[in-house]
């Protein structure tokens, strides 16, 4: 068949599915701001109280889960490409345990009680540090997929073994706040924390844009350089912006695992892989199914909710299982 | 014309020097371990931190940005499926030259020419994790001819393989020298490392021979496929025959 054809037609199915994915994600969002303990009917009148349940809880809560799902889902997508590996998760592969292990030290070891600001920049780092050790191990000694993952994973077991070292030794109010991190949960969430999204915004529309070089970027390092990519610059942006996005989703709302790997591999099994769609692509349905998730998390039990992280890997885990024995895509 | 001088890469690559003329087929031989791929990968520009100099008509490689070397010059290296599956249109529509924008009808012409010589035309639309080795090489060599050939790509001069043929079965190498001979003809300056030294017999304008990192021999081909020096640096018994007025190399 006709080349030119052949790329107009996959690129219409990727617009296709961008379409329907963000009409899904308004109306999930919708269904979100109505459903709860108390039921806001969208064709009556606001009372005081619902306009406050509404602006003070249920949207900053809503945005977040948006921000947080479309973070984690962009990440776990450029992560991937970054490492050749399909099961490349930024939870996985404990990069997320290396921001909850910061911020950790930081509520433990810091004279004053940080802001949201300290908090984040402490996640952030710790990310960092955790996807600089990782990214390294994996070039340096030319780990496989399975000793990548098992670099990764035991990563997570170390920053969750100090994370409960610290739940031994804390008091009440910590252990709430340590609780909040390691389940995940976005019930907290107040218009203030914001200023993180505020960071994430413009590091996923920047990534969403790399889509053209992590194409190549995919193929091999050699065959993406001599293309003309400059590949040790765009590896470390990557890792830099990853990290900022890891680190500012757990800020927000702790360890949510799964999403980043679930959300762009059925998007590969599906559609294909084209990193110039499927990266928004990935964003937009990560929100979806965060969207989707707090929603059952919220309702599922009357009167009380359920932790956001345990919800997605609950989801997540068996499908991660399945794509470990299926081999899927991988080598 | 691209003047490679004195170049050298630690202590794989000792210096040497030669130059490659447009439509001109080089192939460079030697055991395994010689410095064949050290010598490609620094002349490609992305590889090995090399001193010396190569010009691409008398512009030093160095001074050329990574953008601008993609379209002067494709290389393509040993290298592994990609994890990813993604079909083979996907996989040649990246190595499209960014001068072809717009070219659509040149485009279509290209690839109709290269996938026909490569007898992969049929594949197109299959994923490439789907491909035997032999079919995958072939649709990467399609690549990289997309990225030099001078209807989409006007400052195309050079074209680098590193064992192509490796891969391939016997007629799918018979395909490969054809299209290597129809690059050569479009002007483009090939250089190959090969294996196969009565594929070179037969092909090669220019050969050099490397042992270990040094240019025994550089020169035409009765120059250097001459029995004594291949038994130098092969360590093993040469003889040349004819049979039906060709000329062989046989290895004991």
């Amino acid at each position: 068949m006709d080349f030119q054809q052949l790329i107009v037609q996959k690129h219409t199915r990727w617009k296709r599915a961008i379409f329907a994915m963000s009409v899904m994600l308004v109306v999930f969002s919708c269904v979100y701001l109505m459903v709860g303990d108390l039921f806001i009917s969208p064709f009556s009148a606001l009372s005081p109280l619902e306009e406050k349940l509404l602006i003070d809880l249920r949207l900053p809560r809503l945005l977040a889960a948006i921000a947080i799902g479309a973070a984690l889902a962009v990440s776990g997508a450029s992560l991937q490409v970054l490492l050749g590996n399909v099961l490349a998760e930024p939870g996985v592969l404990g990069i997320s345990g290396g921001a909850s292990l910061a911020m950790v030290v930081v509520l433990f070891f810091l004279p004053f009680s940080p802001t949201p600001e300290v908090f984040m920049v402490a996640a952030v780092l710790g990310s960092l540090c955790f996807t600089v050790i990782l990214v390294s191990m994996a070039r340096a000694m030319r780990l496989t997929t399975a000793r990548l993952l098992l670099v990764g994973v035991a990563l997570g077991i170390l920053s969750g073994a100090m994370v409960t070292w610290a739940f031994y030794f804390s008091d009440d109010l910590s252990l709430r706040l340590l609780m909040y991190w390691l389940m995940g949960s976005l019930g907290g969430v107040n218009w203030y924390q914001h200023s993180l999204t505020l960071v994430m915004i413009p590091v996923i529309i920047w990534l969403c844009l790399q889509g053209k070089k992590l194409d190549k970027l995919m193929i091999g390092e050699t065959h993406a350089a001599q293309l003309g990519v400059d590949v040790p610059s765009l590896r470390w942006k990557l890792i830099f912006a990853v990290s900022i996005l890891v680190g500012s989703a757990v800020a927000l709302g702790g360890v949510i695992s799964f999403v980043g790997l679930v959300v762009p591999h059925l998007l590969r099994l599906a559609i294909g892989t084209d990193n110039r769609f499927l990266l928004p692509l990935s964003a937009v349905a990560g929100a979806t199914l965060l969207v989707f998730a707090d929603t059952c998390a919220r309702i599922l039990l009357d009167s009380a909710e359920l932790p956001l992280g345990v919800m997605t890997t609950s989801i997540g885990a068996p499908i991660f299982i399945w794509m470990l024995v299926k081999n899927h895509d991988s080598r | 014309m691209i003047r490679v001088k004195s170049i050298h890469v630690g202590d794989r690559l000792l210096p040497l020097s030669f130059n490659l003329k447009p439509g001109s087929v080089t192939h460079v031989i030697g055991p395994n371990g010689s410095g064949k791929s050290t010598l490609l990968s620094s002349l490609s520009g992305v590889g090995f931190d090399y001193r010396g100099c190569i010009q691409f008509n008398e512009t030093d490689l160095k001074d050329i940005s990574l953008s601008d070397l993609a379209l002067y010059r494709a290389y393509l290296s040993q290298n592994a499926k990609p994890a990813f599956s993604l079909e083979v249109f996907q996989f040649l529509a990246l190595s499209v030259p960014s001068s072809a924008k717009g070219k659509e009808e040149e485009i279509q012409q290209a690839l109709d020419e290269i996938t026909r010589m490569l007898e992969i035309s049929d594949k197109l639309h299959r994923s490439i994790q789907a491909l035997s080795g032999g079919e995958w090489q072939r649709v990467r060599l399609a690549a990289m001819c997309l990225q030099i050939w001078p209807s989409l790509n006007p400052y195309a001069k050079l074209l680098i393989l590193d064992e192509p043929a490796a891969p391939l079965d016997i007629a799918q190498a018979a395909l490969l020298y054809k299209l290597i001979e129809r690059v050569a003809g479009l002007g483009i300056a090939v250089i190959m490392a090969n294996h196969d030294i009565n594929k070179t017999l037969r092909h090669a304008d220019q050969v050099l021979l490397l042992e270990k990192g040094v240019l025994q021999s550089c020169g035409a081909v009765t120059e250097v496929l001459v029995p004594e020096k291949l038994e130098a640096v092969f360590k093993t018994k040469v003889k040349q025959a004819t049979v039906d007025g060709e000329s062989y190399l046989l290895f004991g």
